[in-house]
């Protein structure tokens, strides 16, 4: 039986999906009107996605009014606890690795990101992980740099190890 | 060319040394990545892409046939030993082959499996190299708006015929749309949905999408309701079939890749129904001894099948996609953008200007089927040795690879910001039961779409009925249109009478 009340949650979604349409119609307005001639020009699509995300918000919010679809989810309904600390943890490691990246360059910041993610699937041997996500990184980034030709700026660790290599950091 | 020619051809170059090399560490690596617990074939192929930077396109495709290919089997193999199947198409695996495993049958639910694999990939290739020239031959004469007709069919299947609602399945499409509306429009030169950031003129990256989506969603999910504890592994102990797990096997085999191949070919995309059906198949046609063991200690016809089904079902996207460019999984829309990061278009023009490349493709199909097969039996127990690698540090390290994966190509902390930002939004579209293939279908079919139909269009100066008026494109509409309405008529109709 369908809950009679409305649903939170699942109202969210639609509203959510409702203003997505609306920034995209907003984000359509704003198409330079283009000086080249065509039987379509490049607004004709933007707008039509934008109606039709505005239509299925619509139909979700009423959804969510009704009762909501979460209430028919096995998964929902059987799921465990939430875990908050797992998952503020797991945000603080990308956050990290977002701050980071840039200054003191990848393996350090995807090092950092390695501990906190770790960390929040339960792992309480951080010195352990530290040591293992270093190595690690360093290794990818030395594949992607050396192997792959992939071209990612040497962070502080990458050039030490380099120099400790005897070569000229890039 | 004909198929024979066509076959010949390709084998002569896929047999060289270095391309046997290239489909080798393929069908490993793909195996090694897929077995991982959560890792279906569509992020094993995305986090796999950035190792063929180096390479040329033959060898690539190669090296990807092998992936492909290898991240099926090892979907098979989590599904059994750790009862977590990693896509839609293994969950029916998962379910008889888990309880097979439980009563200590590991080893022939694995043995069937990959048997079954290799049988059904094999006539799947076998369908790709008959069928696809003749799809080729009608794909030629298909206009713009054909196509364009064609693209909303697929967009129809693909999001609102299966899963749970199509309401949400095509919310999902939809936004997918809007990733792909993102960047430069590519005939006017106009910036599109940009909110002024530079870093989005050249549009999204499919690949990002589908890690975000696949890889930091999912992760970010299992975190939300992260339960203490460790997951157990089943032992693999004997790998032999005996006389009997044999006879009960071939019958499924075979029944199962000649159901799923055609579901593949259609633009019905998807494995579920293909499994599904040949589960329900099986459990029909078992003997009353072998019907006890449905649902209870496992029965070996209904891993033989529906795991036949599902590779052969792969196999079968793969002739839409190499031969009219419209992938309908989300594995075909990744295996696409890598063809476009090559430069190379596929559809009916690429077996005419790529012979070469397209018949090596399908010759490495066999190589690389006819490896795993031979690698894999031997090998299952280093495979299960990859499964008992912690939660922890699993997660931990495929974040580190989603992220050098999106950061190593552009250097831009804008795309990281965006890996991120739509892994929480596919965290949520988890919780709220939003299909997420349609996302990367949408998003890499929408500007084709859109193209086809600016064409169609354009040749019309500006008749809008030309989608109706040429029957060819007016047939595939109503097909659309009847996929859509259909279903949803027969249930009105079933509740009244």
């Amino acid at each position: 039986m369908p809950p009679s009340r409305l649903s939170g949650p699942d109202l969210a979604v639609g509203l959510c999906v409702l203003l997505l349409g609306a920034v995209v119609l907003w984000q359509a307005t704003a198409i330079p009107d283009s000086p080249i001639y065509a039987q379509v020009g490049p607004k004709a699509v933007p707008y039509a996605v934008g109606a039709g995300l505005l239509a299925l918000g619509a139909g979700l919010t009423l959804s969510g009014l009704r009762g909501g679809w979460s209430w028919t989810l096995e998964e929902v309904r059987e799921a465990p606890p939430r875990n908050l600390r797992a998952f503020l943890l797991l945000l603080a490691g990308l956050l990290v690795n977002l701050v980071l990246i840039v200054p003191l360059g990848f393996s350090l910041a995807a090092a950092g990101q390695f501990v906190l993610v770790a960390a929040a699937f339960g792992s309480r041997r951080t010195l352990r992980d530290a040591g293992l996500a270093l190595v690690l990184c360093l290794a990818v980034w030395f594949g992607f740099v050396e192997l792959l030709g992939v071209n990612i700026g040497a962070g502080l660790l990458e050039e030490a190890v380099l120099l400790a290599l005897g070569q000229e950091p890039a | 060319m004909d198929a024979i020619a066509g076959l010949s051809l390709g084998f002569s170059h896929a047999l060289t040394l270095t391309n046997l090399g290239w489909a080798l560490l393929g069908c490993f690596l793909g195996t090694a990545v897929g077995v991982l617990p959560g890792i279906g074939p569509a992020l094993t192929i995305a986090l796999l892409l950035p190792i063929t930077f180096q390479v040329p396109a033959t060898g690539a495709f190669i090296l990807f046939c092998g992936v492909f290919y290898g991240a099926m089997y090892g979907g098979s193999t989590t599904s059994i030993l750790l009862n977590t199947p990693g896509e839609s198409g293994s969950i029916i695996t998962a379910l008889e082959g888990a309880k097979m495993a439980r009563s200590g049958r590991a080893g022939p639910a694995l043995a069937t499996a990959a048997i079954g694999s290799f049988v059904a990939g094999t006539i799947g290739t076998l369908g790709i190299s008959f069928l696809g020239p003749v799809v080729v031959d009608v794909a030629l004469m298909l206009g713009p708006a054909e196509y364009c007709a064609l693209m909303v069919l697929c967009f129809v299947t693909v999001s609102a015929v299966l899963g749970g609602s199509a309401l949400r399945g095509l919310t999902s499409l939809f936004l997918g749309l809007v990733l792909g509306l993102v960047g430069i429009d590519l005939q006017t030169g106009q910036p599109r949905l940009t909110f002024g950031i530079p870093e989005l003129l050249d549009g999204v990256n499919v690949v990002l999408v589908a890690v975000a989506l696949f890889a930091v969603g999912e992760t970010l999910h299992l975190a939300w309701r992260h339960v203490e504890g460790r997951q157990e592994v089943r032992q693999v102990g004997r790998l032999m079939l005996s006389r009997a797990d044999l006879r009960r096997s071939v019958g499924p085999w075979f029944r199962g890749s000649l159901l799923g191949f055609p579901f593949g070919v259609m633009p019905a995309g998807g494995t579920e129904m293909p499994t599904m059906l040949s589960y329900y198949a099986e459990r029909k046609l078992a003997s009353p001894e072998a019907q006890k063991e449905f649902g209870t200690t496992g029965a070996i016809e209904g891993v033989a099948g529906p795991e036949a089904a599902n590779n052969a079902a792969a196999a079968g996207i793969l002739v839409p996609m190499l031969t009219l460019g419209l992938p309908t999984s989300a594995t075909a829309a990744i295996m696409l953008s890598a063809f476009q990061s090559y430069g190379i278009n596929p559809g009916p023009l690429l077996f005419e200007q790529q012979a070469d490349l397209v018949w090596t493709l399908i010759a490495s199909l066999y190589v690389a089927n006819l490896m795993l097969v031979v690698l894999n039996l031997p090998l299952v127990g280093l495979w299960a040795r990859i499964l008992t690698v912690p939660q922890p540090q699993l997660y931990a390290g495929i974040l580190v690879f989603a992220t050098i994966g999106t950061y190593g190509i552009s250097n831009s902390v804008t795309d990281l910001v965006l890996l991120y930002g739509i892994g929480l939004v596919g965290m949520l579209m988890r919780r709220f039961d939003f299909p997420t293939a349609p996302v990367v279908i949408g998003m890499i079919l929408g500007p084709m779409a859109e193209q086809a139909m600016r064409q169609a269009l354009t040749i019309s100066q500006g008749d809008w009925t030309v989608f109706v008026t040429r029957p060819g494109s007016l047939a595939i509409l109503l097909l659309a249109l009847a996929a859509l309405a259909g279903p949803r008529l027969y249930a009105a109709w079933a509740r009244r009478g």
